[in-house]
């Protein structure tokens, strides 16, 4: 690679590497610190990039590492609160019996099921709903269907049992489709 | 009961479960993660509760939606040049 330019690097990437980020941390201050700690390590690691990669892939495949990096930590940190924090909501969820309080219960929603909302305001309201989630199921919910990983994968990243994944999973699930009835569909 | 009832009503138990359990198998349905077993009893769990009927397919929708989720957030100018300095400063160490 030819000198680094840091000047281009912030004002071409900084923004792009922002969004794929902030989507996977739901956290505007740790996704910009984690965009900071990919250009430090770019500018330590230059041998690393030797131009077969355009340094558009190269910059967001140390901001990968960065991200994986990050969940690990958040994985290792998160047990007892979480298990009591997910009984309490399966049990606001279903009844003794496992069936749906009338106040849980889905309602028709006014869309196409098999549609894409195009809409900023969707979108919006999607984040807000999705950055409601605990850390540590957003995590596994973007590992999952964000960057489309299976939950063996997962579970090996984040060195975490299947069931708990399930459960993580399930309870996204469920809560975003509950947030996301009372905040658009059914407003 | 005789023995023959108490074995039907065991495996009516098994058969019939209840929406927390229909809709984790849905979760896990999309990632074909049932056994044959398992997904008997979730069609007939479908068949019958129009709730979970619905959540199927809402459940379908935040799958596919959720690939095209985007954000606003940004950095701001003067953090640009922050940063721009920063490296800048670290290179020439």
């Amino acid at each position: 690679m030819n000198k680094p330019d840091p000047e281009k690097w912030v004002n071409k990437y900084s923004d792009i590497l922002l969004k794929f980020a902030y989507i996977r941390v739901n956290n505007e201050e740790i996704a910009k610190d984690l965009v900071q700690d990919t250009y430090f390590s770019a500018l330590k690691n230059l041998d690393g990039f030797r131009g077969e990669a355009s340094e558009k892939n190269w910059l967001f495949l140390i901001l990968k590492n960065k991200i994986t990096d990050y969940y690990r930590k958040k994985a290792i940190t998160s047990d007892v609160e979480i298990e009591t924090g997910n009984e309490n909501f399966f049990k606001e969820a279903f009844d003794e019996t496992g069936h749906w309080w009338n106040n849980t219960k889905p309602e028709e929603w006014n869309t196409e099921y098999d549609s894409v909302i195009d809409s900023r305001e969707f979108m919006k309201t999607f984040e807000l709903c999705k950055g409601k989630l605990p850390e540590i199921h957003n995590i596994v919910f973007c590992l999952r269907f964000i960057d489309g990983e299976k939950s063996d994968e997962v579970c090996m990243k984040l060195g975490i049992t299947s069931s708990n994944y399930w459960i993580m999973l399930h309870r996204a699930k469920l809560q975003l489709r509950k947030c996301l009835e009372k905040n658009w569909f059914n407003l | 009961m005789t023995l023959d009832q108490s074995q039907k009503n065991k495996s009516n138990m098994r058969i019939m479960i209840g929406c927390k359990e229909a809709t984790l198998l849905m979760v896990m349905d999309e990632e074909s993660k049932l056994s044959f077993s398992a997904r008997c009893r979730l069609i007939v769990h479908l068949t019958l509760c129009k709730f979970c009927k619905l959540f199927e397919k809402q459940n379908r929708f935040i799958s596919n939606n959720i690939k095209n989720i985007s954000t606003e957030k940004h950095f701001s100018l003067t953090e640009k040049e922050n940063l721009i300095r920063q490296l800048q400063s670290s290179m020439n160490k």
